[in-house]
């Protein structure tokens, strides 16, 4: 059986660089698909300790496949803003679309 | 370290995927960042089959690999290639996510490695999708129901979105 | 090796399998082909007229309704999944469940009709 460590240091480091291109990224698409990544991460160690630590009962599941649907929602959303965005403002770079500032 | 089929399957699907993500975050190409976002993706599903939960690795494929890269390539073809392609990176803020990114994960690695998990002492058997679906059905109705009204939410949101752009 | 995971490892090599054939298709069409290009050959094919604009060109709003559409019917579609393993065994209970969640989701496809945004103009 593969050790629980090996999920959660795994998903530990794609959170990691999930995070790093949400904070590096300009591009809105982009920053969205990094947001999946550490999505996903959190989602393999909802399923890693629910399977080795609660293996009859599926509460860590139901989160993930709660977090699944609001992942979808949230793409579906957040990819409408973007376009919507871009119609305005020409523009897909997060530093430029500062509009709540003024 | 112990190794056999289940380990080494697990290590190279995790050394696919953090690959494919280092790649995303780096590449200047935004087309082929999402085509490795779906291999990722994918991938992941696959280590979902190795902790035996069936259910969550075929919901990733139709929902995550299936639909969630559908809507970013539709979003795509919805702006100007131009700012599609555009280079992605802002060079002045790269170096404090690096920094940030790295304590934070150094930080997890410290923390995570010498842990020692009181985990189940039983074999992981399958969990099935009649199981998984018998508890969904009457223990967890609620949380059911209440992503179904999530999606009417983010349906109705996106209609109201695209039609502020028709006028 | 658990009779599951060998199940699971005819997946991974029919993946594998697939993706060494496209590598391996492309990899010697690309080593053996001559390499004559020319701006005829390397516009994208357009049943044989001169392309105007590019391949990637902007698309109609329009589109993005039809795929979010899709998103949300096809996180429907998971769910009926399990519902159809355990419906013989919790009955009548879980074919209202699955009504409601049903019932709910249409009323956003009914909301997105009456706003016209299925119809095509």
């Amino acid at each position: 059986m593969i050790p629980l460590n090996y999920f959660v240091i795994f998903s530990a480091i794609l959170f990691s660089i999930g995070m790093y291109g949400v904070l590096a990224r300009r591009n809105a698409i982009l920053l969205l698909l990094s947001v999946e990544l550490m999505l996903n991460a959190v989602n393999v160690n909802f399923v890693a300790f629910s399977r080795y630590i609660t293996p009859h009962t599926i509460v860590g599941l139901m989160y993930t496949i709660f977090a699944m649907a609001s992942g979808a929602a949230e793409i579906g959303v957040g990819l409408a803003i973007i376009v919507t965005i871009y119609r305005g403002k020409q523009t897909l770079n997060v530093d430029e679309i500062d509009m709540l500032k003024w | 370290m112990t190794v056999n089929g289940p380990t080494i399957a697990f290590l190279i699907l995790a050394s696919l995927i953090l690959s494919a993500a280092v790649y995303i975050v780096t590449t200047r190409n935004i087309m082929h960042a999402v085509f490795v976002h779906l291999l990722a993706l994918s991938s992941v599903s696959g280590i979902y089959i190795l902790l035996y939960a069936q259910f969550i690795a075929a919901m990733q494929v139709l929902i995550y690999a299936g639909a969630v890269t559908t809507m970013v390539l539709f979003a795509l073809m919805l702006v100007k290639p131009k700012a599609g392609m555009e280079i992605a990176l802002d060079n002045q803020q790269k170096g404090m996510a690096f920094a940030t990114a790295g304590v934070f994960l150094s930080v997890l690695l410290v923390v995570l490695v010498p842990k020692v998990w009181a985990t189940s002492q039983e074999k992981l058997t399958p969990l099935t999708v009649a199981k998984f679906g018998k508890i969904l059905f009457t223990k967890y109705v609620l949380p059911f129901e209440m992503i179904s009204v999530l999606l009417l939410v983010a349906l109705i949101g996106v209609l109201v979105l695209a039609s502020k752009e028709e006028e | 090796m658990s009779e599951y995971l060998s199940a699971y490892l005819n997946v991974a090599m029919f993946a594998v399998v697939a993706f060494c054939f496209v590598a391996i298709l492309l990899g010697v069409s690309a080593v053996v082909r001559p390499k004559k290009e020319n701006p005829v050959k390397l516009e994208p094919y357009e049943c044989g007229m001169v392309p105007f604009g590019g391949a990637w060109s902007q698309f109609n709003v329009r589109f993005y309704v039809f795929a979010l559409l899709f998103l949300i019917f096809d996180v429907e579609i998971a769910f009926l999944y399990p519902w159809a393993t355990v419906f013989r065994e919790l009955g009548i209970t879980s074919l209202i469940e699955m009504l409601v969640f049903i019932f709910i989701l249409l009323l956003g496809l009914v909301y997105a009709w009456k706003k016209g945004v299925l119809k095509w103009v």
